[in-house]
């Protein structure tokens, strides 16, 4: 009997023994010159990402386009004087769906104020400025560079009404050449910033003849919009 | 076999304790409280450590000693002593310094200090201090600290500009049909050494400067090779008194253009124009030029609310100049309001001259952070010049009413990995003088404004490199009082810059 009670107490050391070198494990373990094991180490960057969703098809934008360094051509006395622009600006829709890839196709209609020379061609009575509509139509290629950003080239090919004063309208086809980059705020929602160069051949049929009433300006475009 | 078990209890005891006295003694060994590394000290509570430079590294670390007035125990050299070896020097008899830690840092993220939000992160605004002080260099968990903090930024600019007048200055016309390219750039090591002591602190900066043009000046030669030059003393976040060669508080937010030393900041201003600049609380924000300085006091009532009492004092190029420049910042980060007043008078060094030209003007912005993808700020200020010549007659033409208000929007994607940001901004200017002609039509006074306005795009690489393209606009209109009536010509000026900046 006393055995089996020296036996249980020798046991019960022995328990205790353990415990106090788990404890001893413990502390170890506590102390911080143990560095921390790799895989504790975040990457605050993870290249891993989870499937990403399709990427949106349908993208509505906004923008406000300044003009500047412009050419104005319009005809004296029967015959085409150019000159220099005044800065117009104007504000232009788009709305463009993805086809394939990075390729878009949509409409880009806009309206750019205030076009007129900047000093009127000798000969000419100052003109009153005038209202440019463009309808124009937007075929674009988007480079997604990295997450968020998008580079893209764009083409506006269209048709262009420029009413004159006292008369009836310039009219004629226009193309706007363009790139840009687009940048990511939300999912949806979207900013782009681009600059490109706008050529018109409107023209104006005067006493039967046609003559040239053309404008050229370099373009940029500031704006926002939505995809999904 | 009673002992036997008593045997064995003992050295199951004694088996038990000794790691268990092991475990506890290496609990508190390394690692321990007392020897914890220091870890770098926010500037304020809800501070976040702005992550702009990369880590601090200690390049010319001195013994630390964490308490000195208890005396370090004598080295142990004579027990390592190798026979026939030089005998080290004696120790020299000298008490323990008071400073415990020196060391030559690259300015820790702590030492660009955001107790709110300064702006969009790499954005203009972020990059602006909005009256906190930095760098940041407190003491560190009570000890005394000595540090020589480095930092410094770079930009090179390469510029197209052209310019395009027309009106009826035929002379003005002609100087000003230009077109050009410039690349030109500065860059700076900012050296900082500051003594800290508890919330206390005496801090220095020099900026050296190299500089490529930027049309020179500073008398000249190699141009600038000082921007800052200053010291301070005070407790951090409370109050500090500065005195040297330093810029007064931002109030006007131009935004990711209109930089400094650029074609758009200049505006459609030609060599045949009259010089029109814009307002913003400026004539003595900047660096003053020549033999002169400022003296500055702020103060940090609360964590959003600062003031910065500065004064100028000193010569410009014609004469002696007294001026002063309170302004105060409300900022509670998503929300910034600055305002502020200026007044500053220039004499003549001929005691004999009554030249005089007096300055004053009143200005403000207000600015907000929408983190992480917007920020804007509108701004206005007017000011007004009152110049004598040297007999005391009024000098008409310098003397002027200027008034300016503008804004600046920016937008980022918010991505810490490619942070990518747009920015748009515009300001208008006009100056009116009082050169004055009269006549039976009526009475005309030189009148001009100028319009300076750009977009810009900027993307940072590996969160280092600042790479900004700008594009910018401007117009200027002169009416000139040199007939009646007035002619008037226009200036415009169209610019884009690409520009690489790196700060460290």
């Amino acid at each position: 009997m006393n055995e089996r009670k020296q036996m249980r107490k020798l046991s019960t050391l022995i328990g205790l023994t353990l415990v106090a070198l788990g404890a001893g494990a413990r502390a170890e373990d506590g102390a911080p010159v143990v560095p921390a094991p790799a895989a504790a180490v975040v990457d605050p960057f993870p290249y891993a990402q989870p499937s990403p969703p399709p990427p949106p098809r349908v993208r509505i934008g906004l923008a406000f386009i300044p003009m500047g360094l412009g050419k104005l051509t319009t005809p004296v006395s029967g015959n085409p004087v150019q000159g220099d622009a005044s800065l117009a600006y104007g504000a232009g829709l788009s709305a463009s769906y993805r086809i394939i890839a990075g390729f878009s196709a949509g409409i880009a209609p806009q309206i750019i104020s205030n076009v007129n020379y900047k000093v009127p061609p000798t000969g000419i009575a100052p003109p009153a400025a005038v209202r440019e509509t463009d309808l124009m139509a937007r075929l674009a290629y988007t480079f997604p560079v990295v997450e968020t950003i998008g580079l893209y080239v764009e083409a506006l090919p269209g048709y262009s009404l420029l009413p004159q004063p006292g008369g009836s309208a310039a009219k004629g086809f226009v193309v706007a050449f363009g790139g840009g980059a687009d940048m990511g705020i939300t999912d949806r929602i979207f900013a782009n910033l681009g600059a490109g160069y706008q050529l018109g051949f409107q023209s104006l049929t005067v006493a039967g003849e046609k003559v040239d009433t053309r404008t050229r300006y370099v373009r940029v475009s500031l704006g926002g919009g939505v995809r999904f | 076999m009673k002992t036997i078990a008593r045997c064995a209890q003992t050295l199951v005891l004694l088996t038990a304790f000794v790691p268990f006295a092991a475990s506890t003694a290496l609990a508190a060994g390394a690692g321990s409280p007392t020897e914890e590394p220091p870890s770098e000290v926010t500037p304020a509570a809800g501070a976040n450590a702005t992550p702009a430079p990369p880590s601090t590294v200690v390049v010319v670390p001195v013994p630390v000693q964490p308490n000195p007035a208890v005396a370090s125990p004598a080295p142990a050299r004579e027990a390592t002593a190798v026979a026939g070896s030089i005998p080290p020097p004696p120790e020299p008899a000298v008490e323990a310094p008071p400073v415990t830690e020196i060391g030559v840092q690259r300015l820790p993220g702590s030492a660009y200090p955001e107790p709110q939000t300064r702006g969009l992160k790499y954005g203009s605004l972020w990059l602006t201090f909005h009256g906190l002080q930095w760098p940041y260099l407190p003491a560190k968990a009570g000890r005394d600290r000595f540090v020589i903090g480095l930092s410094g930024w770079g930009w090179l600019d390469t510029a197209v500009v052209k310019f395009g007048p027309w009106g009826q200055s035929a002379q003005a016309i002609n100087q000003d049909l230009l077109a050009y390219a410039t690349q030109q750039g500065r860059m700076l090591l900012r050296v900082t050494p500051t003594y800290s002591f508890a919330d206390w602190f005496v801090q220095g900066q020099v900026e050296l400067v190299g500089t490529e043009n930027q049309t020179i000046q500073r008398s000249d030669v190699g141009g600038a090779d000082t921007d800052d030059l200053w010291l301070r003393i005070g407790q951090w976040n409370k109050w500090d008194f500065q005195v040297g060669r330093f810029e007064g508080w931002e109030v006007f937010h131009l935004g990711m253009g209109l930089d400094q030393n650029t074609f758009e900041r200049q505006g459609a201003i030609g060599p045949g124009d009259p010089a029109v600049s814009y307002y913003g609380l400026t004539d003595n924000q900047f660096r003053p030029s020549g033999a002169a300085g400022n003296a500055a006091v702020h103060y940090y009532p609360l964590p959003f609310l600062r003031f910065e009492a500065l004064g100028t004092v000193g010569s410009f190029s014609s004469g002696p100049v007294v001026a002063t420049r309170p302004v105060a910042i409300l900022d509670f980060g998503w929300l910034k309001l600055k305002g502020g007043v200026e007044w500053q008078r220039e004499t003549s060094q001929n005691t004999g001259s009554q030249f005089e030209t007096t300055s004053k003007g009143v200005g403000g912005a207000v600015q907000f952070v929408f983190e992480p993808h917007i920020e804007f700020g509108l701004n206005g200020a007017q000011g007004t010049v009152v110049s004598t010549d040297a007999q005391g007659q009024p000098n008409n033409k310098g003397t002027f009413t200027r008034t300016s208000f503008g804004g600046f929007a920016n937008v980022s994607n918010g991505s810490e990995r490619y942070p990518l940001m747009f920015g748009v901004g515009g300001l208008y200017t006009r100056d009116v003088d009082q050169n004055a002609l009269s006549n039976s039509a009526g009475i005309v006074t030189d009148d001009y404004w100028l319009w300076q306005s750009f977009a810009a795009v900027q993307y940072v690489v590996f969160q280092q490199l600042y790479i900004k393209l700008v594009g910018s606009y401007s117009r200027a209109h002169f009416l000139l009082a040199s007939a009646i009536p007035a002619p008037t010509y226009d200036n415009e000026m169209y610019s884009v810059r690409l520009r690489f900046s790196f700060y460290f």
